[in-house]
C-alpha cells in the first residue's frame, strides 16, 4: 500500500471537503485513528481556506498541490501554490484571552494550524510557496 | 413547538422553538463552505421575539475556525441586542476546538438542550 498521498485541487473552497474524504481514507487504509485525520484536516482546510480566500490576486483558475507522506512515526503534509508569499510562522498570535465583546473576529485560523501541528516549514521560491506541516503519530 | 430543517451540502440546520427561545442544531460540517448560510440562519432570529438561542452542537461532526468566527460573530450580535446565544452538547472534537481558540470561556455551554433551556430565564 502507498504510504503517500497527492492531490492536485482548483482553487475554490468546495475543494476542501473532497480532500477530507480522501485524507481520512487515506489514513484509515492505514490504521490511523480518526481523531488524528480530523486534526491533520482541520490544519489544512485553514491553510487551504486562506490561500483560495485571500491569497490570488486574480479570478483565474489556479492549482494547489497537496502531498501527505506517511513515515515511521511522522505524517508529513505538503501544500504547494502560487499565491501571494505567506509564511503562517510569521503571523501575530490572536487574543484568545478578551471577553465576549472585544474578542476580535479572525486570526484563529493560523492560530490552530500551530496548536494542532508538531512542525512547520515554509520556503518560497520562484514565485511559489511550499509549506510542509509535521505531525507525530 | 414549530420544528423546519434547511439543508445545503455539508450542513443541515433543525429549527425547534420552545416559547421565545429557539433551539438550532446543525448538523454536519461547520466550515468555510457552509459558514455563511449558517450566520444569515442565527441572524434571522436575532429579533424582537426571540429571547435567547440555543446552539445545539450534537450533530456537528467538524468545526473550522470559519465556523467558529460565526458563533462568535453570533453571540456579540446577540448580547448587543440584549440577547443570549448559548451552546450545548459539544464533541470531543468541537471542545478540543474551543479550547485552542480559548472559545470555552467566553459562551455558556450547557451539557444538553434541556439544560439550556433552564439555563435562559424565560420572558412569557
Amino acid at each position: 500500500m502507498s504510504t503517500e498521498l497527492a492531490v492536485t485541487l482548483a482553487n475554490d473552497l468546495t475543494e476542501i471537503p473532497r480532500l477530507a474524504t480522501l485524507v481520512e481514507s487515506f489514513f484509515r487504509d492505514h490504521g490511523i485513528d480518526s481523531g488524528f485525520a480530523v486534526n491533520v484536516n482541520l490544519a489544512l482546510d485553514e491553510v487551504l481556506t486562506n490561500i483560495i480566500s485571500y491569497g490570488y490576486r486574480d479570478a483565474s483558475a489556479h492549482t494547489i498541490n497537496v502531498t501527505l507522506v506517511l513515515e515511521k512515526d511522522v505524517v508529513k503534509a505538503t501544500v504547494e501554490d502560487d499565491a501571494r508569499a505567506f509564511d503562517p510562522r510569521t503571523a501575530l498570535p490572536p487574543d484568545i484571552e478578551s471577553p465576549l465583546e472585544a474578542r476580535p473576529l479572525g486570526g484563529l485560523g493560523v492560530h490552530l494550524v500551530r496548536q494542532l501541528m508538531d512542525r512547520i516549514e515554509y520556503m518560497r521560491s520562484n514565485g511559489r510557496n511550499r509549506l510542509v506541516l509535521w505531525k507525530f503519530l | 413547538m414549530i420544528l423546519s430543517e434547511a439543508t445545503e451540502a455539508g450542513l443541515s440546520v433543525r429549527e425547534q422553538h420552545f416559547g421565545d427561545i429557539v433551539v438550532l442544531s446543525p448538523s454536519g460540517r461547520l466550515d468555510s463552505n457552509t459558514c455563511e448560510r449558517f450566520e444569515r440562519t442565527i441572524l434571522d432570529f436575532i429579533e424582537p421575539d426571540i429571547r435567547a438561542l440555543v446552539v445545539d452542537l450534537r450533530d456537528l461532526v467538524y468545526i473550522s475556525s470559519a465556523g467558529l468566527c460565526v458563533l462568535l460573530s453570533g453571540a456579540q450580535k446577540s448580547k448587543a441586542m440584549d440577547k443570549e446565544l448559548v451552546l450545548c452538547n459539544l464533541t470531543a472534537h468541537v471542545r478540543e476546538v474551543f479550547d485552542f481558540s480559548g472559545f470555552s470561556s467566553i459562551f455558556p455551554i450547557y451539557r444538553s438542550v434541556e439544560e439550556a433551556l433552564e439555563g435562559c430565564p424565560r420572558i412569557d
